[in-house]
């Protein structure tokens, strides 16, 4: 079946992104700490030294929301241009399309998977040991992997016909960066903007990440079923949109 | 009568021009206008036109890369025409052996079937212990003798070929063209398209003539490239002003 030549054409191509980049930086995997760790010092600067909040656990803290961060914003990123990109070669071949969001987001997820990792051992070093609300972990990751893919898949489909989009996707993750609870926790906020903060799924998924790692409790289920019925519905749409513009967005690239 | 794998009803495909925001109402481009033709089993038919008749989106709309906005394509179930392409997709790091395996199944064999034809894309490609290496240290001329090993092996239902192609040096080129015939010869299904005449009465049994999108002959490849070449020494090509998409 069609479907299994396709998964391959998905596994061969990612792995040949990460040995690629691997193999074309002296530095190779150190590159893909190196952002989230820049985050981290950043806000690390901000927090202590000009807030002047205190610091126990800052480190820790920060770490959870920018390394998590790190995996939705690349993935996005290099998605969204996916299918443009690829606009000479599916003028030549046919593939569904969704295969070339998919290889993107495969490759960051491989690579945040190996850096969350290292985190994993971090926390645990700096005395922060696991409990049993660790069970919530992979429904967790799981949860964010959706959200990614419910932003990024549309995008993809989207930006052949609107190459503007692409400016604007990098400026929107900014400011959306901003309001994810990075850097602050919710309680920093007034309690009537706590509804509006918790409409942006990375924000709930950062606290539940805190919640598990840091402070041994369980996340707010409420909250994270509000995330997955979200994702649901997009991927639904999303699914739509694939079929509309399967055969299609191919003219849409002029290059 | 062989049977039709693919059959075009009066095709059409229109293109939608790039424009500003703030540059008006979009135009709307036909490249395709009214196709009509039967790719039968077995047969090697031949699409004769000028260049930007719409040979290329016509090519596109068999290979199944673009659906037409208007008329019927029937294309028999589970069946795939894939077009003869160099390379398509390759990876600068990987090496000549992973790049088969992984163009292979681009263009639409199984992963299994490339593994198997490694051997042979090796000895084609004449490439050596190269094989093994990434394709980033090969010559342009080595790596498309790797792509076209590579495309030779995928053997698709239906073979689609834009032009013939020659790559490599002289000797490559000859081996690689008489391939290709022995393939058309041996009761392959394929499509070729050209703007020679020749090229299609050599290799093909029937033609299609396309002039600005529309299909304006088909029949014996010798009928129609007589009827082609007649039209193109009696009128200059300045009709053919719309551009190749």
């Amino acid at each position: 079946m069609d479907w299994h030549r396709y998964w391959n054409i998905v596994i061969y191509r990612t792995y040949a992104e990460l040995k690629s980049e691997v193999q074309l930086n002296y530095m190779g995997y150190i590159w893909w700490l190196l952002e989230p760790l820049l985050n981290t010092v950043l806000f690390y600067v901000i927090l202590v030294t000009i807030l002047e909040q205190s610091t126990t656990g800052a480190v820790s803290f920060l770490l959870v929301g920018s390394i998590t961060w790190q995996w939705l914003n690349s993935s996005i990123l290099s998605a969204a241009n996916s299918i443009f990109d690829a606009g000479g070669m599916l003028k030549q071949i046919y593939l569904p399309k969704v295969i070339l969001p998919l290889i993107s987001i495969l490759t960051s997820t491989w690579k945040f998977l190996f850096i969350f990792a290292l985190l994993l051992a971090w926390v645990w070093c700096t005395g922060y040991l696991p409990s049993v609300t660790y069970l919530a972990l992979p429904l967790i990751l799981l949860l964010q992997l959706a959200v990614i893919l419910a932003f990024s898949l549309p995008l993809a489909a989207i930006i052949p016909y609107f190459p503007d989009a692409r400016v604007a996707v990098d400026a929107i993750l900014r400011s959306v960066m901003l309001v994810s609870g990075i850097f602050f926790s919710v309680d920093k906020l007034p309690p009537d903007y706590h509804f509006y903060f918790y409409l942006n799924p990375m924000a709930v998924l950062i606290e539940a990440y805190r919640a598990v790692l840091l402070d041994g409790k369980w996340p707010r289920w409420d909250l994270l079923s509000y995330v997955g019925i979200f994702c649901v519905c997009a991927l639904a749409l999303t699914t739509w949109l694939y079929i509309r513009v399967d055969r299609s967005v191919v003219k849409a690239i002029h290059r | 009568m062989h049977e039709a794998l693919i059959s075009l009803n009066e095709v059409g495909v229109c293109y939608r021009r790039p424009h500003g925001f703030f540059k008006g109402s979009r135009s709307d481009f036909w490249a395709l206008k009214s196709v009509t033709f039967n790719v039968r089993q077995g047969e090697t038919i031949g699409v004769l036109g000028r260049n930007g008749a719409g040979k290329s989106t016509l090519m596109r709309v068999l290979a199944g890369i673009i659906a037409p906005d208007r008329g019927k394509l029937e294309i028999r179930q589970g069946m795939r025409s894939t077009l003869l392409s160099i390379g398509v997709g390759s990876h600068s790091t990987l090496s000549g052996r992973e790049n088969a395996i992984l163009n292979g199944m681009m263009l639409g064999a199984s992963k299994e079937k490339m593994v198997q034809s490694l051997d042979r894309i090796r000895e084609f490609s004449e490439l050596g212990e190269f094989f093994d290496e990434p394709i980033y240290t090969y010559s342009s001329g080595m790596a498309a003798r790797l792509g076209f090993a590579t495309a030779l092996e995928v053997d698709p239902d239906v073979l689609l070929i834009d032009e013939m192609l020659s790559v490599g040096d002289s000797s490559f080129q000859q081996k690689s063209a008489k391939a290709l015939q022995q393939r058309l010869k041996t009761g392959k299904t394929a499509v070729l398209v050209s703007h020679d005449s020749k090229v299609i009465m050599n290799l093909c049994s029937r033609a299609v003539w396309i002039e600005n999108g529309i299909s304006i002959a088909e029949g014996e490849a010798e009928v129609v490239a007589k009827q082609y070449e007649a039209s193109m020494k009696g009128d200059s090509p300045a009709d053919s002003s719309e551009p190749s998409v």
